[in-house]
């Protein structure tokens, strides 16, 4: 399988993920961020979120370590890709304790000669849903995949 | 730290106080890569960056990306919501960078006390490293 147009479509399967509170509070502390609203109990549920939540790219999170829509894709090296773009729509936050249903799809590749080579943008979108089947967030991942190295 | 503001100050066009972040450290990359979970070993084994071209480790684009979320709670506080963030990763980040955040306000909608933010990140000669609009709703 060649890393061009034909990826388009290529899924995961659903899986599931757990939001933890260590974790967001390790993440929030590589970041540097120190809102109390992500590891200060007693705060957050005394403001409008009404308890914890994650801080937005903590989104990134809910594909890391899991099944990708890269794997079993011949001949793909990690250290070809860059990362070129990133979005992520909340339609609830994330909060811990919560579990979710994930699944990452390729949706568009398309290719771009840039400063050093030929290039392939591959747009990943990743969407988690919450237990009652509620969209909590989509994720969409440009990879700029270096042809040329 | 970024100085907090609420809906009724805000202005179309209107500058937001800075943010200077403290500068990347490799510590901080292997922090981020384990609570992030990615373990590109672009982002900490510098022989490792170096076959992909590169003089050394580079920071996580994400990285860059959770500063702006950072400084947008900052501006926000607890008096609002995050609706939806995207960036544009142009320049990599490597260890001893100091990143600032800065931004404006591209428009408020007083209907729906929603407003859009526009923010860049820039490294310490000024270059922009990342860049993006974040979509923020006031309670």
């Amino acid at each position: 399988m060649a890393i061009d147009q034909s990826l388009i479509g290529k899924k995961t399967e659903i899986y599931q993920y757990e939001v933890e509170k260590g974790h967001i509070r390790r993440f929030v502390e590589a970041v540097g961020d120190d809102s109390p609203l992500y590891v200060d109990e007693d705060f957050a549920v005394e403001t409008a979120f009404n308890g914890l939540i994650a801080p937005p790219t903590f989104a990134t999170t809910l594909t890391m370590g899991k099944e990708s829509p890269f794997d079993g894709i011949e001949g793909f090296e990690m250290r070809r890709v860059l990362h070129g773009e990133q979005e992520y729509e909340f339609h609830r936050p994330i909060r811990p304790g919560a579990q979710y249903w994930v699944q990452s799809e390729i949706t568009n590749v398309f290719d771009r000669k840039g400063n050093s080579g030929a290039m392939t943008f591959i747009v990943v979108e990743t969407r988690a849903n919450d237990i009652d089947k509620q969209p909590v967030v989509t994720c969409k991942s440009t990879i700029v995949y270096r042809q040329s190295l | 730290m970024a100085q907090q503001l609420l809906f009724s100050r805000l202005k179309e066009g209107q500058e937001l106080p800075e943010l200077v972040n403290p500068p990347i450290t490799r510590v901080q990359l292997v922090k981020y890569a384990g609570a992030s979970g990615d373990f590109n070993p672009l982002h900490t084994v510098d022989s490792f960056a170096e076959k992909a071209g590169l003089d050394g480790v580079i920071a996580h684009g994400m990285l860059s990306m959770g500063f702006i979320g950072k400084y947008v709670r900052e501006i926000l506080a607890e008096h609002g919501d995050i609706k939806k963030i995207s960036v544009r990763f142009s320049r990599m980040a490597k260890p001893g960078d100091t990143l600032t955040c800065s931004g404006k306000v591209s428009s408020v909608s007083d209907d729906s006390q929603q407003t859009e933010f526009e923010v860049i990140v820039r490294n310490q000669h000024g270059e922009k490293v990342t860049s993006g609009v974040c979509l923020v709703h006031y309670f």
